[in-house]
């Protein structure tokens, strides 16, 4: 995967990471700072990913859909009102899939990271 | 024939008109003379009812041969004996035999049931006809019975209502509700109790609704429809129809309605079942598939990961060898977290688990020290994947990978307003400590990893004398709620 | 022997009835009473009585085959019907004589 073009304003892609797994988090954050983009943010809780959402500017999000037993929709009807693309991580199958994150882009865990990134890469604004 | 047997039976003829040799001549039925006795033993002979003369003193002067055959008596053997040498009588209610007599004094006969039982013990129910004999001055000369053997008819009646009591029952006690419905009018004519409870309604208030004014369909249409369908099908079934009771719960009904015919009049039989429970049951187990497939699906997520960074760090020769470690240290949390129902782990069972390898050293080279207090799932599974790293670490370089090596793991919890959770892991003993240049996926594992898990954080210092791993965290974020004011201290 | 209520020729009375009767019995005295009762009622100006007494005459009991007294028979209009008791039942009377009951 090459590393992404940098934005319009010459700087890395920020992307926050919400998963409440420690072992994927840290495995997230990896694959993307070694594809380029700088990580602003690790949130385990949904109390944290929103505090991250609401105070960091950050260009793109990695959503996990259940976080410690807690849905992660809040997070992303804050992202959804800022513009913000994010992509949803999840252990459902298709037809679990909670109906609170209209739209969303999901991904099926486990998940290649290659996969990963090219979606990423899809929902970028620049795409 | 039938018609005037009738009459003499029922007391309306008081002569009879007999064909003989001269003509016709005419016999009457008030007193006893030879002429009547002989016409009346012509013809009460060819009567089905057994008929019985006795005389004032109660010795039976007549008697025909149904009454032979309804009592097991010959005519010989049964003149000039009494009554009770032939039969007794038992009776309905303890007054009814005195309401006979009185009634046979005062109005000269009586007509009722009861039961005559034969000498040789069977029982008739007899429905008997008595009338008083009276001479020409109008003297009372004995008593004429006409009796009707019942017993058939009582036992068939006996057999509809035993009937009746079953499935009477079987409605009253039914754990379906069940509505009996006229298809004329639509209305209800009966409901069962179980109904009347899950409705709240009583059974005054369901019979003459019909079904959607009681909100088991939806409108007056709707009623109309099921009478057209079940008059072209028999049968009509609704799977899922909301049904709200008087007190506004909400059941979930299966109703299925037949029509039946009941001797001729068609009646609709609604069986109304609550399948509340079951759909709530059902739901739970489609909540609780999709959280087994999202936990597994993670844990594979999980096994992915671990399996990348693993051959990111190490050689590949050794690659299987620490790939299999670590699983075999994610499956010992999970059967952990399984066995407590995903609701938490005690510290102690967590470090024996993650040291099972270790087992024969705990409690000699192996020491630890805590209170009874459980970990949350999640922290359970950071912490459990630390220890696990620690002690594969210390085989290899630190204190257990000689033979007199100690690691002693303590955890407490701090008493404060806000309190702590504290967990070491300190080696001494071992090899001399050398820290390593580059850091490897363990070390990512007992740092940062763990410190994620329990929003706290991890040190490490490699100490010459041996490893030393601290974690602190909140407690409330990493104990369950049963025991995080828990502050007794004592050995695990 | 014929007692008739009215003085009406028999060809023109629609209800000619017979009631076979024996002596001065219960049965036969409520029958006589019952059956004046009904016709008056029912049928006034419309029927014929006729009584007879079978304890003497009992040869007149084989014309209409009569086995037990009191027995009203309706002679006309045919067919000839009959009805065995003493006549207390009116309700029975008037459906076995096939008359309208009159409602006041």
């Amino acid at each position: 995967m090459n590393p992404p073009k940098a934005t319009p304003e010459g700087r890395a892609w920020r992307i926050l990471i919400v998963e409440d797994e420690p072992m994927l988090a840290f495995v997230l954050e990896e694959l993307l700072v070694g594809a380029g983009y700088a990580v602003i943010g690790v949130a385990t809780r949904l109390e944290a990913a929103l505090a991250i959402i609401t105070n960091e500017t950050c260009d793109a999000a990695i959503l996990d859909m259940n976080l410690a037993g807690v849905s992660a929709a809040p997070a992303a009807s804050a992202l959804a009102s800022r513009g913000i693309p994010f992509l949803v991580l999840s252990g459902y199958s298709i037809d679990q899939q909670d109906k609170a994150f209209p739209g969303a882009h999901y991904l099926q865990k486990p998940c290649r990271p290659e996969s990963l990134l090219k979606a990423l890469c899809s929902i970028r604004p620049d795409q | 024939m039938e018609e005037t047997l009738h009459a003499i039976r029922s007391g309306q003829v008081d002569a009879l008109v007999v064909e003989g040799n001269d003509g016709p001549q005419i016999y009457t039925l008030q007193g006893l003379d030879a002429e009547t006795n002989r016409f009346r033993g012509a013809i009460l002979d060819q009567v089905n009812d057994a008929v019985i003369a006795v005389n004032h003193e109660n010795c039976i002067i007549y008697l025909n041969s149904a009454a032979e055959r309804l009592y097991g008596v010959t005519i010989s053997k049964a003149l000039g004996q009494t009554l009770p040498q032939i039969y007794n009588c038992r009776w309905g209610h303890e007054d009814d035999e005195a309401a006979a007599m009185t009634a046979l004094l005062e109005r000269g006969e009586w007509r009722g049931e009861n039961v005559h039982i034969r000498r040789d013990g069977i029982e008739i129910n007899a429905e008997s006809s008595i009338t008083v004999l009276r001479d020409v001055s109008g003297q009372s000369t004995g008593i004429l019975s006409v009796i009707r053997d019942v017993t058939e008819r009582k036992c068939s009646e006996n057999k509809v209502l035993v009937s009746e009591i079953r499935y009477r029952r079987l409605f009253e006690t039914a754990h379906d509700g069940v509505l009996l419905l006229n298809p004329a009018t639509r209305e209800i004519i009966d409901a069962n109790p179980f109904m009347t409870e899950m409705l709240g309604y009583s059974h005054r208030q369901l019979v003459g609704k019909e079904l959607f004014e009681i909100g088991l369909l939806k409108d007056e249409a709707a009623s109309q429809e099921m009478v057209r369908k079940l008059s072209r099908t028999n049968q009509v079934r609704y799977d899922d129809l909301p049904l709200k009771g008087t007190g506004g719960q909400l059941h979930e009904v299966e109703v299925v309605a037949n029509l039946y015919d009941e001797g001729g009049l068609p009646v609709i039989q609604c069986n109304v079942r609550d399948i509340t429970a079951r759909k709530r049951s059902e739901e739970q187990v489609r909540l609780l598939m999709a959280e087994v497939n999202h936990r597994a699906k993670n844990l594979l997520a999980v096994v992915l990961a671990v399996a990348q960074q693993t051959a990111k760090y190490g050689d590949l020769p050794s690659y299987v060898k620490r790939l299999s470690d670590r699983i075999d240290g994610l499956a010992a949390g999970q059967d952990l977290l399984v066995r407590n129902l995903w609701q938490g782990v005690e510290v102690s069972d967590l470090v024996k688990a993650q040291l099972a390898h270790f087992e024969d050293l705990i409690g000699t080279r192996i020491l630890m020290h805590g209170p009874c207090v459980q970990l949350t799932a999640a922290a359970a599974q950071g912490v459990g994947m630390a220890l696990h790293e620690l002690a594969t670490n210390a085989s290899k370089y630190g204190a257990l990978s000689n033979f007199e090596g100690q690691v002693h793991i303590s955890w407490r919890v701090t008493a404060a307003a806000k309190p702590g959770f504290s967990m070491s892991w300190t080696e001494s003993g071992g090899p001399r400590v050398v820290e390593p240049v580059r850091k490897g996926f363990g070390q990512v594992i007992i740092g940062r990893m763990a410190e994620a898990s329990v929003l706290g954080t991890a040190e490490i210092r490699f100490h010459e004398e041996g490893l030393s791993w601290t974690l602190n965290a909140a407690a409330e974020n990493v104990l369950t709620g049963r025991n995080q004011n828990e502050s007794a201290q004592g050995d695990a | 022997m014929s007692v008739s209520a009215h003085e009406v020729s028999a060809s023109v009375v629609a209800f000619q009835l017979r009631l076979y009767v024996a002596g001065q019995t219960v049965r036969s005295l409520t029958a006589i009473a019952n059956l004046q009762r009904i016709c008056e009622t029912h049928l006034a100006g419309q029927y014929r009585i006729e009584v007879i007494d079978l304890t003497k005459t009992p040869q007149l009991a084989a014309g209409d085959q009569i086995l037990a007294v009191p027995t009203l028979v309706r002679r006309l209009p045919e067919p000839i019907k009959k009805i065995i008791g003493d006549l207390s039942n009116e309700e029975r009377v008037l459906v076995g004589l096939d008359i309208q009951p009159i409602r006041s």
